[in-house]
């Protein structure tokens, strides 16, 4: 199964819903794209605009590939499945995003050896058919920001008591 | 609730904090730093949408990132709750809305953190650029940023990232 996540963006992604449904229409694999806010749903796959979390983490966990747009709630949810990643930016070209800033976290996500980049949308459809291995053992290291921030917090609720 | 009724300012209390962000992978980074929330009390402001009704206190506006009467609105809406909630500290992980909860937070003098996003890796958001200047400790999740925002931001880690950055000592 292929599962692709556009976001909770409130643009539309019709260039990532649209080739996922030229994918579904060659394939006999079940395709099960979450569509998000956008009004633009594919015709020959399985889609759904929201559903709960619960859901989404089990579908990523039972993907044979994941297909995200590059939010960071998407990728670190993808990471966190261990499952193959393919991460396609949205652009501010084709008004999917307000600005190129998913690039830089694609390519980032590329650079750790964590998934694939798709820079033109053709690569989509090869990139689903022979994914990169998955990232095992993915662990963040959230540590050393989480007591950063409880210690600005104390600072900050301290101060005239 | 009446605000007649206020506790005196000698009383203890917990410490109070005002949560603010969206819905999306926001709300996730959010929820992932709430171990640094613990044994304090809490509220959020975000936008209306299946993932934030679920969360416990939590005020929500509708989703218009681009409207300027909504700008106008959540200001007003914002003085409100702040006066009512009196949070010690407000806490954002983005994205826009965090614009006018930390220009009422500024206006009250109540200290504002901001922590950008993880998926802000090497170019800063215009969001960003705001905050770093009206938040009182301001975050960022990639070392790479620092560079843009100057003195004033601090990178202590990520949510997304292996690297821990004392192993990398600074």
């Amino acid at each position: 199964m292929i599962y692709a996540t556009v976001g909770t963006m409130h643009l539309e992604f019709s260039r990532l819903i649209y080739r996922m449904d030229a994918i579904a229409e060659k394939t006999d694999e079940q395709i099960i794209v979450q569509t998000g806010l956008g009004l633009v749903t594919p015709d020959h796959c399985e889609h759904f605009d929201f559903d709960s979390r619960e859901r989404v983490l089990e579908l990523q966990r039972s993907a044979r590939v994941i297909v995200c747009h590059a939010g960071i709630g998407s990728v670190i949810d993808a990471l966190e499945a261990g499952r193959p990643l393919v991460v396609i930016p949205r652009l501010k070209r084709f008004n999917e995003h307000n600005n190129d800033h998913q690039v830089d976290l694609a390519e980032a996500v590329e650079r750790r050896g964590w998934g694939r980049m798709i820079r033109a949308i053709e690569e989509l459809e090869p990139a689903c058919a022979e994914p990169p291995p998955a990232y095992e053992g993915y662990k963040p290291a959230r540590q050393p920001l989480v007591t950063a921030l409880r210690g600005a917090i104390e600072q900050a609720t301290s101060k005239g008591q | 609730m009446k605000q007649g009724s206020e506790t005196p300012k000698t009383e203890s209390r917990h410490p109070r904090l005002g949560l603010v962000c969206s819905h999306g992978g926001h709300l996730t980074e959010m929820l992932q730093l709430s171990e640094a929330f613990a044994g304090h009390d809490a509220f959020y402001f975000c936008y209306d949408a299946d993932t934030t009704r679920r969360l416990p206190n939590a005020y929500l506006v509708p989703n218009k990132p681009y409207s300027p009467v909504r700008f106008v609105l959540n200001l007003v809406k914002l003085t409100g709750i702040f006066r009512r909630e009196r949070p010690d500290c407000i806490v954002s992980t983005g994205a826009e809305l965090a614009i006018p909860a930390f220009i009422i937070a500024w206006l009250l003098r109540i200290p504002r953190l901001y922590i950008e996003c993880g998926a802000q890796v090497t170019h800063p958001s215009l969001t960003g650029k705001l905050m770093v200047r009206l938040s009182t400790s301001f975050f960022v999740q990639w070392p790479e940023l620092l560079e843009f925002y100057g003195p004033r931001a601090r990178y202590c880690g990520s949510l997304i990232d292996e690297t821990d950055p004392e192993a990398t000592a600074r």
